[in-house]
């Protein structure tokens, strides 16, 4: 595609634990409470579909939570 | 067209993303790739002058997936958040937020818009106003022309990379409109 002689806004790409933060952002913001909190809560289920999307932003912070997903519970248990 | 590799359709895609935002911002978008899933964001969300009054604030997440398609790749967007606020008393505060999330809400798949706002009927701001798909280039747009966000680049040049953003959505959408409504 063609590309044009602006600048154009850069990406940083970051690790788990850089989306992680981004999480902890969002979830302080709109919820008032940690990431990690609010990960804690959404793995358990407590947050039903309905629920999710009662208070507005929370369906954004369920998105982000796949891409901050901590995989290395399952290597600890070995 | 399709594009020949995974790369170039996320390269591509990410592209059109980041030049739009441009129109109104320098600020580094936040990526995360996950597999074949990628979200790009601003978190937290990023100033935007104005042409008078207070800035404004702009929160952003878009994800998308790249899969393969005819004799080539495609990055398909699976959810947005396109999100307008204001600083009161240090804290930032919701104006509008216009959000698509099916796969995340079984019983709410159209794409709606949130508008904060205390009437006789109560707080609206848990409402969703059903919308069309909106592309982030509408978004920009609607920054713009109603609430005087100030472009960082001439007037012909990012009407120029809006318009012509928009149309290659508009293009390459697999769907426009929700369809049913609700």
């Amino acid at each position: 595609m063609p590309k044009t002689q602006n600048r154009v806004v850069g990406i940083k790409w970051v690790s788990k634990a850089g989306l992680k933060k981004a999480l902890d952002s969002r979830a302080r913001r709109v919820l008032g409470v940690s990431g990690v909190d609010f990960e804690r809560r959404y793995s358990k289920g407590a947050l039903g579909s309905r629920s999710l999307d009662g208070k507005t932003g929370t369906v954004e912070l369920a998105a982000l939570c796949f891409f901050a997903k901590d995989q290395s519970a399952s290597k600890k248990r070995k | 067209m399709p594009a020949k590799n995974a790369n170039e359709a996320d390269n591509d895609f990410a592209y059109f993303f980041r030049e739009s935002l441009s129109v109104v911002t320098n600020s580094y978008l936040t990526g995360r790739r996950e597999g074949n899933k990628r979200v790009l964001l601003y978190e937290p969300p990023v100033k935007l002058e104005r042409k008078g009054g207070d800035p404004l604030y702009m929160g952003v997440t878009q994800t998308y997936l790249i899969s393969k398609a005819n004799a080539g790749f495609k990055a398909t967007t699976t959810s947005y958040s396109y999100e307008l606020l204001v600083k009161k008393d240090r804290n930032l505060e919701t104006l509008v937020e216009f959000h698509w999330h099916p796969e995340l809400t079984a019983n709410l798949k159209w794409p709606h818009v949130h508008i904060k706002g205390n009437t006789a009927e109560g707080e609206l701001g848990r409402k969703h106003f059903p919308t069309a798909r909106l592309a982030v280039e509408d978004f920009l747009r609607f920054l713009i022309r109603d609430f005087d966000v100030k472009p960082q680049l001439p007037y012909a040049t990012w009407k120029e990379i809006l318009t012509r953003n928009k149309r290659e959505f508009a293009v390459n959408a697999s769907w426009l409109y929700w369809k049913p409504l609700i």
